[in-house]
């Protein structure tokens, strides 16, 4: 176990932090937005349904239940994971929660926010009832411009295809980069990908 | 969505008019709405409570309770703490709402009145654990021409079903926060940024045993408020500008030397105004939103403001931290006087632009515990000398992914509860920093800030720690037993256990503690049923709790042997909608007790108005059902302590009937305007669908026929309660004598009413020429107090209420003398009416000689 050494400071304490912080982190990962659980990149690579790049291409709300839900057709454009059902260049939905139906609005805080005509990485898990969402609320989502994807700051640490760490506070991401790591991280829990 | 500066460009021209408007207050944050392009006015999200009985919303669970849970966990234990955390709001004094268990409840079923719905769905993607969603109108229409609020039409709080989903035990602090801040969702705030609970779990400051932050209950008092709240509580306004223009959704924060800390975002405008500040003295600051992070859909997840068009408006985070006025460094900052009642104005501030916040969103961690047990706590609480570590991360205070800790970066404590020795900072591991921390000697719990700075750049994290005066409580050993009819007598021994020392079974307090001489704790159990294991916690009042200073050592528990099959019987089974009407509730092998017994009737459209626990097994209820009530079966749910009992299908609301007719509840006394009336007093019995005549119609007290007066035009029965009525319920009943159905409902009869003998000021004199003032003790002589703690005796002076502070009985007499401290806010005018109120039980009115001191106004201080 690596400790800290304090050279001449007599603490009260003990002079040793142990290492497992990283264990505590990521056992009770600190949670942002509604509540949510933090995923890595090859988490949310593993329990995703599929991975597409997609260009949004229309919307609308309506209710599921008594939640309502605005669904976002996607044009696919790129699939790094399918649904044994999704095929290529298909067009798909994705239900974002949140919407206005019949008069009522329903708002969800930290619910990811997709454009008409934008192109995006999205990370998809469909649940047993039919609905495809995006993973982790708003964390699988990643914006598209040219051809990197807009990463907001994380804290987690991504490497690019060399193994070599990206700039924490880096704004962008090659797509390349993002593709080889998922498709990396697919291979190692042998989940496949197209 | 408009960026934020071209929206304050179009707003520049009305700026003048601006100022001059009375904006809605705001602090915290909610869901706004501006009408039209006029965003002078905002106008948040709330439930209507002028439209519910006695302010109360209901919350109900789903009768599809979890498919799975931790090891170790059960469904009882999470009920009873889904139901702590709601109860958590209703602590709030300058707060009207109330939530109230209604109970499970098939959750979909048609309910005409708003209410909160919890249920367990797994129709949720991975890494999210739990979403609130509010429903309102989506054409909130003109809105300067209606109630001043969106309504929130009802709630919806979504756990996953399976709860073994990042281990959400619901016995750990994590998962009772996180029903907090979920709930906190549910009446309509938005997150804070100021280590609140409605912050987000990474900046959280707030434990088990303080789960609200000042922030907290300034945020639901503003949208709740009670009527002591404005004068009780001042105000902050001013604006932030970058180079003459408005900041929209800037962070600015009123914060004290003792880590009290509210906050706000400005308007488009730039302008903010915080209110409900405690008096006192206060450092301001202004700093962005943190960038919205990969799983957040806006900075900080905060849902921005719309307007009555469906646009938005952005959050502008491209500039630097400062306090008032124009300095990063807090010891040059200058503190500004609220005083309540009082606004501090023209705190404003000149920020500088930049990309966007070098340092945010920080996560503070002590490493804590018995040797050889400890844990990581996060937001830890540090006992008066401790030196030890802290760890924390926070993106910016390190270059890039790499080792190496940001040049120029300093981190420094605010106030005077501990220091942070700057020559340790550095860089340990995972991406974490650490430093040593000296946490100074204090009297009570203070929480402490810490100011980030960079070359160019401020961050302020308040309530990064708390220094304690003690260290918190242990629990490491439970032994009691249970006798026959399930009362369970615990004994607890651990280390630091005080008299007043909260000991929870899973969700539900103890009944009482007593501490021995050896100190330990002997409680009285909640009811629960046999074979329950509950996981026990200490929660002191300093805010520290057994689980957070226990490190990694088992939970303690209690394993209950009381009797089994509780189940509940209800007379009569069948309403009719649009009544008032009593409700008797029998229970088998249950434990009914005041204060401690919930009853709940699963939709809310019907609303419990009054409570009375006969005994174990049997209380008594008003009721009142919705007149657009959904006719259909209802589940009822009495729950005590950690034992929620059901009946299912137990209750039928019929449709409400042709010129229906109704007594209606409560009964009030005509002389206080009370629900609690003595006899010989007069009750005033409201009442509708009633004819104009009641000749021939007899009124009956417990079946025995009374005089009453009937007046038409306000549809009002007056009756004097007669001699030899028993004190507490009585059942009121109209009869028709052409049988139509009347229900009938229940009245209280309490004892007579205290009756004050003398009152004394300063020198035992209180008269003209020496008349009280604020801050004097005033003592009064009072005969027919009743048994009470001074915690339930009011004292109100000119329109001011007052808590005794102290009861002293008087030898060989029946005179309690009541003593409470004056306070400020009654009327000019020496001689100032007085009544002491126990409950509902009134004195008569008595002259107390007062005067009111001339105002000391102070806006601000400079150092």
């Amino acid at each position: 176990m690596h400790q800290i050494v304090l050279k001449s400071i007599r603490m009260r304490v003990s002079s040793r932090l142990p290492i497992g912080l990283t264990a505590w982190f990521l056992a009770i990962a600190p949670v942002f937005g509604t509540t949510l659980e933090q995923l890595t990149l090859a988490d949310m690579a593993r329990q995703s349904t599929s991975i597409v790049r997609a260009r949004v291409s229309g919307s609308r709300s309506a209710y599921k239940g008594s939640e309502i839900y605005t669904y976002f057709q996607l044009q696919v454009l790129e699939t790094w994971k399918s649904a044994p059902q999704t095929t290529s260049r298909a067009a798909t939905e994705v239900a974002i929660p949140g919407g206005a139906v019949n008069g009522i609005q329903q708002s969800v805080t930290g619910a990811p926010d997709l454009k008409t005509g934008e192109e995006y990485v999205l990370f998809l898990w469909t649940s047993r009832s039919g609905l495809t969402q995006v993973i982790g609320l708003s964390q699988g989502r990643f914006s598209v411009l040219g051809d990197r994807v807009q990463r907001p700051p994380s804290s987690e640490l991504i490497l690019d295809r060399s193994g070599r760490p990206v700039e924490d506070r880096a704004m962008s991401l090659s797509i390349q980069d993002l593709r080889a790591q998922v498709l990396q991280s697919l291979h190692q829990t042998a989940g496949g990908a197209k | 969505m408009r960026s934020a500066l071209k929206v304050v460009m179009r707003s520049a021209v009305l700026a003048g008019l601006l100022l001059s408007l009375t904006s809605v207050s705001s602090a915290y944050y909610y869901w706004i709405f501006y009408p039209g392009n006029a965003t002078s006015q905002r106008y948040p999200a709330k439930f209507d409570l002028s439209a519910m009985p006695d302010k109360a919303i209901s919350f109900f669970i789903s009768d599809k309770g979890p498919g799975k849970l931790v090891d170790g966990d059960n469904y009882d234990a999470l009920v009873s703490q889904i139901r702590l955390a709601a109860e958590t709001w209703n602590g709030v004094a300058t707060s009207d709402l109330r939530l109230r268990f209604g109970g499970f409840s098939t959750i979909g079923s048609p309910q005409a009145s708003p209410g909160i719905d919890v249920v367990f769905d797994d129709d949720m993607p991975p890494g999210i654990l739990a979403q609130t969603t509010p429903s309102m109108p989506k054409d909130v229409g003109d809105l300067t021409k209606g109630p001043g609020f969106v309504p929130i039409l009802r709630s919806r709080l979504q756990l996953r079903s399976d709860l073994t989903v990042k281990g959400q035990a619901s016995y750990a602090e994590a998962f009772f926060l996180t029903m907090v801040h979920e709930f906190g969702h549910s009446i309509g705030l938005q997150h804070s940024t100021v280590s609140a609970t409605m912050s987000t779990s990474r900046t959280r400051a707030t434990t088990k045993a303080r789960p609200l932050s000042a922030d907290d209950i300034a945020g639901i008092s503003f949208l709740y408020p009670a009527a002591t709240f404005a004068a009780s509580t001042g105000s902050i306004t001013g604006k932030v500008l970058l180079n003459g223009n408005a900041v929209n959704m800037a962070s600015v924060v009123a914060l004290s030397v003792n880590g009290t800390a509210i906050g706000t975002l400005t308007n488009p405008d730039g302008s903010y105004r915080i209110d409900g500040i405690p008096p006192g003295d206060y450092y301001v600051y202004t700093q962005p939103l943190p960038p919205a992070q990969q799983d957040q859909g806006s900075p900080a997840a905060i849902v921005p403001p719309s307007d009555s068009h469906g646009g938005s408006f952005a959050a502008y985070t491209g500039f630097a931290g400062q306090f008032f006025p124009h300095t990063r460094d807090w010891t040059q900052a200058d503190t500004t006087a609220v005083g309540p009642g009082a606004t501090a104005q023209n705190i404003s501030f000149d920020v500088e632009q930049r990309n966007g916040p070098t340092v945010y969103d920080m996560n503070i961690l002590a490493y804590l515990g018995p040797a050889g047990k400890e844990a990581y706590v996060h937001a830890p609480s540090l006992v008066s000398g401790f030196r030890g570590w802290l760890v924390f991360d926070a993106p910016g205070t390190l270059l890039g992914s790499t080792a190496a800790v940001r040049p120029g970066l300093k981190v420094n404590t605010i106030g005077p509860g501990a220091r942070m020795e700057q020559e340790f900072l550095g860089y340990f591991t995972s991406g974490y920093l650490y430093s040593v921390v000296d946490a100074n000697t204090v009297t009570q719990p203070t929480p402490v800030a810490l100011a980030v700075t960079t070359s160019d750049d401020l961050y302020v994290l308040p309530a990064a720690i708390t220094v304690v005066p003690s260290a918190g409580p242990t629990i490491t050993s439970v032994s009691g037993s249970t006798d026959a009819l399930g009362n369970a007598t615990v004994t607890l021994t651990g280390d630091n256990l005080a008299a007043d020392t909260r000991v929870l079974f899973d969700g539900a307090p103890a009944l009482s503690v007593q501490r021995n001489d050896d100190g330990s704790l002997v409680v009285t159990a909640p009811s629960t049923i046999g074979g329950h294991v509950a996981v026990l916690d200490a929660l002191a009042s300093d805010g520290q709790t057994s689980m957070r200073t226990m490190g990694t050592l088992p939970l303690p528990t209690f394993t209950y042997a009381s009797p089994d099959h509780p189940s509940l019987t209800i007379i009569p089974g069948a309403l009719t909608a649009g009544t008032d009407t009593m409700i008797e509730v029998d229970g088998f092998n249950t434990n009914f007790a005041d204060g401690q017994t919930s009853i709940g009737f699963g939709s809310s459209d019907v609303a419990v108005r009054r409570t009375w626990i006969v005994d174990r097994g049997r209380a008594l209820l008003n009721i009142s059902i919705g007149a657009a009530a959904t006719a259909g079966l209802f589940t009822v749910t009495a729950a005590t302590g950690v034992q929620a009992v059901t009946l299912t299908a137990g209750l039928q609301i019929k449709p409400v009937g042709a010129q229906q007719m109704s007594l209606r509840v409560p009964v009030m006394n005509a002389a206080t305007g009370l629900p609690g009336i003595p006899t010989g007093g007069t009750a005033v019995i409201s009442a509708t669908g009633l004819p104009s005549n009641l000749s021939g119609w007899p009124l009956t007290i417990n079946g025995a026929r009374v005089d009453y007066t009937f007046d038409s035009s306000t549809s009002t029965i007056r009756m004097v309660v007669p001699g030899g009525t028993p004190l507490g319920p009585n059942v009121l009943r109209l009869l028709s004598p052409n049988g139509d159905p009347i229900a009938p409902i229940l009245f209280n009869v309490d004892a007579p009413p205290p009756v004050i003998q003398t009152a004394s000021g300063a020198n035992g004199i209180n008269d003209a020429a020496h008349p009280a003032v604020p801050g004097d003790v005033i003592t009064l002589d009072v005969t027919r107090l009743g048994s009470v703690p001074a915690s339930g005796v009011h004292v109100m002076v000119g329109g001011v209420d007052h808590i005794a502070t102290s009861l002293t009985p008087v030898a060989n007499s029946d005179v309690i003398k009541v003593q409470f401290t004056l306070a400020s806010g009654f009327p000019d005018g020496i001689q100032q009416t007085m009544t002491v109120r126990v409950g509902t039980r009134v004195s008569a009115p008595f002259t107390l000689n007062a005067a009111v001191p001339a105002p000391a106004v102070k806006l601000s201080t400079r150092k």
